[in-house]
């Protein structure tokens, strides 16, 4: 029980011939923690989830060096499956839920690799449904007629479905109004306090280091900053690029 | 009106054979992103080992394996071919497929010649008359099968995981991928299930009173007119396409052979399906999707 | 899925088969040197039957180019070849014989009339992208070959119709070329020279559009379908240019290959020839001038490899059999397929690419060994 739920090591990631898009990674999720991975636009961080997850190939990605551990086994070259059987699950960045499905079986699809019976789908709804419950009226509507804070639940509920141990959510507060923030924030929260583990990818700063253990600072495919997030957050520095206000205001204003 | 009614029914019947064909195309389409232009050489294939089969075992055993060669041939194509090219231009896909068809014609004809053979049917030529309607066993054998097959794939879309799975790789590769659901695995269920389609469409395409012949490739390729009136990507319309352009065919063999050298029903789905191309673009039922402007 | 942004170098990836023509310019003397060696061909091949093979090359790379502008400048997948090319050879057999029209009356007319019938086809084409295109014109073939059948009129039906001949100075070119009692040009020596003077002018003018605004109209079409309207490309007016160019060159390959053979019948323009005519382009190399000779070249000559190699192998018999067996024109059509499928796997770039690569190599290697 001592090994983090995910590790990654020096991991270095490129596109295509040229562009090098991550270099020399460390970090760690410890069990049950949310941690946060901060940067401006393109620093990587969306493509630190697709090595972590397994779905590089997709985007003509590949990992050059380094290692991905999940819940103390080595993953770095498995399928994404057989990650998400071992107890991987995210959302992608943008929702990218099945828009000509139904809600319901969207969230059925988020099950479909852990091959539940009957009863142990029913179970793992209610479980994704309890964190979710706005999502018990929609269950039939076509997920692409969804409005954006509903798209995001539904992400999260679908990842949900297989019963992670680790949760990658991909900028779950991406244009969404603050106050659907402050709901999917205490979705985030109560998905913690279950035992799962979580990489919180994030450009809301303030939001992410109000909730997380730890952070990370990406800029440009490099890790340039971490530390605890208490720490983050009264760091002039973080203040001033990603909190919005500037160094001279000071930190931790809006706490 | 005994004639349109007798017109309607063998009309339905053929229909009925082309959305057999035309879900296919739809749950390749769909499911592995590619339109198989190979796929009436697929029908082809399955008639072929039918026939081959039908002196030596008994007919369901013939069938069988017929699913058998003619699935296992669409996964190694899927496999060899279509895995390697999924990041492929449309154009290369669409060339990869016409070359496909072209092999696989070549093989057909190098194995069993250019000569016809038989029927590949279930049932013989007998008839039952309802007043003054003459029905061909053939006939509701063919409309039997395929609503059970209909409601088979019905079933497995809607009620079961991997047909829950196919369509969400369908309706959103990567995040399919996400959820852990075998993208590659996907494609070649789609593929599979189009082959064994094809087969069962196949042998009422050979039957009373049609036989197989070296042509029935591109026979089956009046299913293409259906699949696009009713839309690419739409099972209803598929099925709904293939109702259209079998009752177009009978009935236009049946009235309109007086006219444009008695050939005029061939052409017609067609015209009709340019018709429907140009008022609306993504079918019947289809949805607007990226693959039209 | 996300698509992603492909930068010009990258488009090569995203679509295999078709890439980005060398801006490289090949040198005035290499064209000089290949203009001479196919002027030097009748002399140095004296088989007719490889002469008439070259013919036929020839001519059918006319329809090759243009295919290389709709599907690999601007990108637009057509399967219709095989509806253009007889509009060319039936309006040049009503112009030619039915109205004894010279050809320098019927071959240009040949390319018109295909043109503006490409460029009716195209507010059709023009709504459509990938697969429901090539479905759509696959369409226009099928209605195409039933027009010629019952217009009989034109067409003389199934049967078919004598075709427009080549009258030079009162010589028709299919009885080679005469002065007085002696024959200057055996049949396929004229013939070679008159289709290698028309392909000549299509290079040319494909070269012209390659360079011009229109060239590169094209590729923005080709490369962002969508986007190349908001750069200010009128991406409607352009891919039926695209189409209506298309056209007229399969309209005077075929009005060409009509010719040639003397005779014309409405079986000719079945699907199979416009599979195998986007087949040359692409094994050719898609979208470069030189690789549509080659790539036609490759498909008239293959057959007669095989046919002839077919003497020599035991189980492979000459002609079709009614039960089965390997015969010499299945299996050529088995290479053919196969052919079409490893340069899709393997060198998307075709066989230009692949007759290129000794030399690319070896300057490579100078310029390396240089530094
Ligand atoms: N498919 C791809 N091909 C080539 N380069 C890519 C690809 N995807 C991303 N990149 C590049 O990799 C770098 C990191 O991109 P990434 O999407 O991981 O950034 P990000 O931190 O998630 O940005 P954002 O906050 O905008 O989501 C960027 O420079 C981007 O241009
Ligand atoms: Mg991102």
């Amino acid at each position: 029980m001592s090994e983090p739920a995910l590790a990654v090591t020096d991991l270095s990631v490129r596109y295509g011939a040229a562009a090098t898009a991550l270099t020399g990674i460390d970090l760690m999720v410890p069990r049950g923690e949310i941690v946060t991975l901060l940067g401006p636009n393109g620093a990587g961080k969306s493509t630190l989830m697709r090595a972590v997850s397994g779905l590089l190939h997709v985007h003509g990605g590949v990992i050059t060096s380094g290692r991905v551990e999940l819940l103390g086994s080595d993953v770095t070259s498995d399928r994404p499956a057989a990650r998400v059987r071992r107890g991987l699950a995210q959302a992608l960045e943008g929702r990218q839920v099945f828009p000509d499905l139904t809600v319901a079986e969207n969230l059925a699809a988020g099950g479909h690799v852990r091959r539940y019976r009957k009863a142990q789908a029913r179970e793992a709804l209610e479980r994704a449904l309890s964190h979710l419950p706005r999502l018990h009226d929609l269950m039939d509507r076509k997920a692409g007629y969804l409005s954006g804070g509903e798209q995001q639940m539904l992400a999260i509920g679908r990842a949900l479905m297989s019963q992670p141990t680790v949760l990658l959510l991909d900028e779950p507060s991406l244009g969404l109004a603050p106050k659907i923030v402050e709901t999917v924030r205490d979705i985030i929260l109560d998905i913690r306090d279950e035992g799962t583990s979580i990489l919180l990818v994030e450009q809301n700063a303030a939001m992410a280091l109000s909730i997380a253990q730890h952070g990370y600072v990406l800029e440009s495919g490099r890790i340039v900053r971490s530390g605890a997030a208490a720490d983050l957050r009264d760091d002039d520095e973080i203040a001033a690029l990603y909190l919005g206000v500037s160094a001279s205001e000071g930190a931790g204003s809006h706490a | 009106m005994t004639l349109f009614l007798q017109l309607g029914f063998q009309g339905v019947a053929l229909g009925m054979v082309y959305a057999l064909i035309a879900l296919g195309f739809v749950i390749m389409t769909k499911g592995s992103n590619t339109f198989n232009f190979a796929h009436g050489e697929f029908v082809a294939v399955g008639a072929y080992v039918v026939v081959a089969l039908m002196p030596h075992l008994p007919y369901w055993m013939a069938f069988i394996g017929s699913v058998v060669v003619t699935v296992t041939l669409a996964l190694v194509a899927e496999r060899l071919l279509l895995r390697r090219l999924v990041s492929a231009s449309p154009t290369a896909l669409i060339l990869a497929t016409l070359a496909l068809a072209v092999i696989v014609h070549a093989l057909v004809l190098v194995v069993w010649g250019v000569g016809t053979k038989g029927s590949a049917g279930p049932v013989g030529s007998g008839t039952v008359e309802i007043g003054d309607v003459v029905l061909t066993y053939s006939g509701i054998a063919t409309i039997g099968t395929s609503i059970l097959v209909l409601l088979a794939l019905l079933v497995f879309f809607r009620w079961t995981s991997y047909g829950l799975a196919l369509r969400a790789t369908a309706s959103h590769q990567e995040a399919a991928a996400a959820q852990g659901i075998d993208v590659g695995r996907m494609f070649a269920l789609s593929w599979g299930i189009a082959a064994a389609l094809a087969v069962v469409a196949s042998i009422f395409l050979a039957s009373f009173p049609r036989i197989v012949s070296p042509t029935i490739g591109l026979v089956a390729l009046a299913a293409i007119p259906a699949v696009v009136i009713g839309g690419l990507d739409s099972f209803v319309g598929a099925v709904v396409g293939g109702l259209v352009v079998g009752l177009i065919q009978v009935l236009g063999a049946g009235y309109l052979t007086d006219y444009g050298g008695g050939r005029l029903h061939e052409v017609l789905p067609y015209v009709l399906m340019l018709v429907v191309l140009v008022l609306r673009p993504y079918g019947l039922f289809g949805s607007r999707g990226i693959e039209r402007v | 899925m996300t698509a992603t942004v492909s930068t010009p170098e990258t488009t090569a990836e995203v679509a295999p088969g078709f890439r980005r023509p060398s801006q490289r310019r090949r040198g005035p003397w290499a064209v000089a040197a290949w203009v001479v060696l196919m002027l030097a061909v009748p002399l140095l091949v004296s088989s007719d039957q490889w002469m008439g093979v070259g013919i036929f090359a020839l001519i059918a790379a006319v329809g090759v180019l243009g295919i290389q502008i709709v599907m690999g400048l601007a990108g637009q997948v057509s399967i219709a070849t095989a509806a253009f090319m007889p509009i060319g050879a039936y309006t040049a057999a009503w112009l030619g014989v039915d109205h004894g029209q010279p050809f320098w009356v019927w071959l240009p007319a040949s390319a018109v009339v295909a043109g503006i019938g490409g460029a009716l086809f195209a507010p059709i084409a023009v709504r459509m992208r990938g697969h429901y295109l090539g479905v759509a014109t696959l369409g226009l073939v099928f209605i195409a070959s039933y027009v010629w059948e019952v217009w009989t009129d034109l067409t003389g039906g199934s049967g078919g119709r004598v075709a427009a001949p080549v009258v030079i100075n009162g010589q028709d070119l299919l009885d080679g070329y005469w002065s007085g009692d002696t024959q200057v040009l055996t049949l396929f020596q004229a013939w070679w020279y008159f289709a290698f003077a028309v392909l000549l002018v299509a290079m040319v003018v494909t070269w012209n559009i390659k360079r011009s605004r229109l060239g590169r109209a094209f590729m923005a079409v080709r490369d962002k379908d969508l986007a190349a309207g908001v750069v200010g490309i009128p991406v409607t007016r352009t891919k039926t240019t695209a189409f209506a160019i298309s056209s007229a060159f399969a309209g005077v390959s075929g009005s060409l290959l009509a010719a040639y053979m003397g005779y014309v019948t409405p079986a000719q323009w079945s699907l199979t020839l416009s599979i195998d005519f986007i087949a040359m382009a692409v094994i050719g190399g898609a979208g470069t001038i030189a690789g549509a000779l080659l790539g036609a070249l490759f498909y008239k000559a293959m057959p007669e490899a095989v046919n002839w190699l077919s003497t020599y192998v035991p189980f492979v018999s000459q002609d079709a059999k009614v039960d089965g067996g390997l015969t010499a024109p299945l299996l050529s059509q088995m290479l053919f397929g196969a052919a079409i499928l490893l340069v899709l796997l393997f060198e998307p770039r075709g066989l230009n690419a692949l007759v290129r690569r000794p030399f690319h190599w070896a300057r490579t290697r100078r310029e390396r060994s240089a530094r």
